[in-house]
């Protein structure tokens, strides 16, 4: 609708130019142009940016800057008063516009005071002179009180000198907002700029009228073009991506590389070409947000100039980042940027993961080593105090037989017959030592081996075994392992009256149950042999929990995946 | 001969007994700690003591330390170190000290009767005995230009038998010679590994097990 609302305005005031002076200067025309620049950039950049107040702002101002030349022609005296009143609105948004850019919202009380100064000058200054003047060309003033000149006179030079003041506050807030701002953001506050000399060749243009009494041609010339310039300048200013192309080149470049957490705000720095900027992240446990070393960072406030835009990710505060608040007004490149942050603390993350899944391996590794060590070590022991010493003492037994078998029989025949006692002990301590080193059973398959464990037991033990086919190899030793430890567990502490083995698969999960009706409290952090069977589940990639409330028997349960 | 044995389990401790007395010998104590032990040689004075590595409480080296210190105390009492395990670094580090009046052998050649009573007899009377294992696995640590290689297989022989702890006129029985011919191997050898020519058994064995260990 304002499209072809502007276009109309425009195209009426060029016509209206032409009929009413017949001879029509290039500033004349240049002037009334100005609006229609107005219109045409704050509607781009309204439909391009619809929620920044810009576009909104620019297109006001054009159509204000055409109210006064359209309704001046209306053959009304009421319009035409109306236009006489409303001859300066325009510079009310446009004070707005350059103060409030890139957002296009006044965030400073000297901003809002300024612009509160123009709508006083502008609104009601203005109808304050009206009703003291009297129209030239016989117009009808319709909100004439007294026709007085002089009273009319004084208002206007006090308007046009107050109108003065607030343009050189605006020129000096707009120049020195950029003059602060860091040097790579001063592309971004360009427009600001050319507002602000647009603002004061306009206050130079009064106080060269109010000192010479007629307005300066050669300055209205050079004001029209630069009012014509400036809506562009806004729109440029608005929609450029400039900054974005280097800057995200060098930024995947950077994040490529090591994306470390002390320097990733660096490389976001270098990339929105804001020094200030700093990375915080979300600590959960502290609820608050802190820097690469942990110094805790506070948001900004509002109208401080710096704003924070939050890194989430899958709906979790990730990070924030704190920068200058100009950066808001390049939301794309925000967007971008935060992506590549996310990607990079998403990967920094997974690397901190692996790391502390990489040292609880070593530290499983180390651990089996140990535990293999340890059982050498008792293996060793056993054989030493039992089967070795066993038949070294045998060896000595025959000697002694073989010595006295001629001159006394049946003390040989004592020797010989203590030697095979010997010998029989000797072996059934090797046996139990095989097994301890590799159950033989497991040969016949876990239902077996474990039906021999269950019958050794000092205490019943029920045992179901849903196995349609063998598991592999070395998943079988584990359960049987798991089996062996967690019944030595009962025996030892639990003070059970049954014990419950159940043995499944089950999504290509081999899971094996074992559960007592004894005392409880077990504690997997503390029992070494815990700690082994866990180590030994986890190599095959298994994982293995205890539930053992206090009074409540235990539950050991180890799954492993078993392939199918 | 007077024998104290000292092994912490009873079965060999008695077996071991039982076969001292069959050779002869006159077992004067028996016990089953480095404590007892040492008690028992100052009471009884033996000739030699027979002594298991492991002793409790801790079952590792309670028997070596009993032995120096009965050397160094009672140096009169022998000790003949036994040992379930070819221990040869522990046995290195024993010997290459002071080998007089010691021993260090297996604990399965306690069932050769002869040859234990005779290695019994050698270290009661201030000499050595090393184990054949230990002495063919120092001999078989081949180093680069070694001047084992050097020897001829009779040499070779002579020289085990010297590192066991064997005097000339054991070797010469042993191997069915004359003690002259021994007696030109050993210089022969000697010469060879270039270790200083000495008649003394006790300084004899010291040096080649010096050599042997470097």
């Amino acid at each position: 609708v304002l499209w072809p609302l502007g276009a109309a305005a425009e195209l009426a005031a060029l016509v209206l130019l032409f009929r009413s002076t017949g001879d029509a200067t290039a500033v004349d025309v240049t002037n009334r142009a100005v609006g229609g620049s107005f219109i045409a950039c704050g509607l781009i950049a309204w439909q391009r940016r619809p929620e920044n107040r810009t576009g909104v702002l620019m297109t006001l101002v054009g159509f204000l800057f055409l109210a006064e030349p359209l309704l001046v022609e209306v053959d009304s005296s009421v319009a035409y008063t109306l236009g006489q009143v409303a001859a300066n609105w325009w510079v009310i948004p446009f004070a707005a516009l350059v103060l409030g850019f890139p957002s296009g919202h006044l965030s400073t009380r000297i901003d809002r005071l300024i612009v509160a100064g123009f709508v006083f000058a502008t609104v009601v200054l203005q109808v304050l002179w009206v009703f003291f003047l009297e129209f030239p060309g016989g117009k009808t003033n319709v909100l004439l009180l007294s026709a007085d000149a002089g009273v009319a006179d004084a208002i206007d030079t006090f308007q046009r000198w107050f109108f003065v003041v607030l343009a050189l506050a605006l020129v000096v807030v707009g120049v020195e907002r950029w003059f602060r701002a860091p040097a790579p953001l001063r592309r971004l506050l360009l427009p600001t700029l050319a507002g602000s000399a647009a603002m004061l060749i306009l206050a130079l243009l009064v106080v060269y009228q109010l000192a010479v009494g007629i307005p300066s041609r050669g300055s209205q010339t050079v004001l029209a073009l630069v009012l014509v310039m400036v809506p562009l300048a806004f729109l440029f200013g608005l929609l450029r991506a400039q900054l974005a192309r280097g800057g995200l080149a060098d930024l995947v470049v950077a994040l490529r590389g090591a994306p470390e957490a002390p320097n990733l705000g660096e490389v976001l720095a270098e990339a929105l070409q804001d020094p200030s900027l700093v990375l915080a992240y979300w600590l959960p446990r502290f609820e608050r947000y802190a820097d690469a070393e942990g110094r805790p960072i506070e948001l900004p406030a509002d109208g401080s100039g710096r704003t924070a835009t939050f890194l989430d990710h899958d709906g979790t505060r990730v990070a924030v980042l704190v920068h200058d608040a100009a950066l808001s007004y390049e939301p794309e490149l925000l967007e971008v940027v935060c992506a590549a942050a996310d990607l990079a603390l998403e990967q920094e993350r997974l690397q901190t993961e692996l790391k502390a899944r990489a040292q609880e391996l070593a530290g499983s590794r180390a651990r089996l080593v140990t535990a293999g060590d340890t059982a050498r070590r008792r293996l060793e022991r056993d054989l030493h105090d039992g089967a070795q010493q066993r038949l070294v003492s045998l060896a000595m037994a025959l000697r002694l037989a073989e010595a006295r078998i001629q001159d006394d029989p049946d003390a040989a025949g004592q020797l010989v017959a203590s030697a095979r006692d010997e010998l029989a002990q000797s072996l059934e301590e090797l046996r139990e030592l095989a097994r301890g080193i590799h159950p033989a059973m497991l040969d016949h398959g876990i239902e077996v081996a474990l039906k021999s464990l269950a019958t050794r037991s000092s205490f019943p033990v029920s045992l179901a075994v849903e196995l349609e086919d063998r598991l592999p190899e070395p998943i079988e030793t584990a359960v049987y392992f798991v089996a062996s430890e967690a019944l030595a567990n009962v025996g030892k502490y639990a003070q059970a009256s049954t014990v419950t083995i159940r043995v499944s698969r089950d999504n290509g999960l081999a899971v094996i149950e074992v559960a007592d009706d004894g005392v409880g409290g077990a504690d997997d952090s503390r029992g070494s042999g815990l700690r082994g069977l866990a180590d030994r589940v986890e190599a095959l990639g298994g994982s293995l929990a205890v539930l053992s409330p206090v009074g409540g028997g235990t539950v050991l349960t180890a799954e492993m995946p078993c392939g199918s | 001969m007077r024998v104290v044995v000292a092994d912490d389990n009873l079965l060999v401790r008695e077996g071991l007994a039982a076969l001292l007395r069959e050779a002869g010998m006159d077992v004067v104590g028996q016990c089953a700690s480095a404590d007892d032990l040492l008690v028992k040689v100052r009471s009884y004075k033996p000739d030699v003591a027979v002594v298991d590595v492991r002793m409790p409480p801790t079952n590792t080296d309670e028997g070596l330390r009993a032995a120096r210190e009965i050397r160094s105390r009672h140096p009169e009492t022998g000790v003949m170190i036994l040992s379930q395990y070819l221990e040869v670094s522990l046995a290195m580090r024993l010997l290459a000290e002071s080998a007089e009046g010691l021993g260090y052998l297996l604990k399965d050649r306690v069932t050769d009767l002869e040859e234990f009573t005779s290695a019994l007899r050698r270290v009661a009377e201030g000499g050595s005995a090393l184990d054949p294992l230990v002495v063919s696995q120092l001999l078989s640590g081949g180093r680069n230009g070694d001047p084992l290689g050097s020897l001829t297989p009779r040499e070779r022989e002579v020289l085990e038998l010297v590192a066991q702890g064997r005097s000339n006129k054991a070797i010469a029985e042993e191997l069915v010679i004359t003690v002259r011919a021994v007696q030109k191997h050993v210089t022969s050898i000697f010469g060879k590994l270039n270790l200083p020519a000495t008649d003394d058994d006790h300084r004899r064995i010291l040096a080649v097990l010096t050599y042997l260990r470097a």
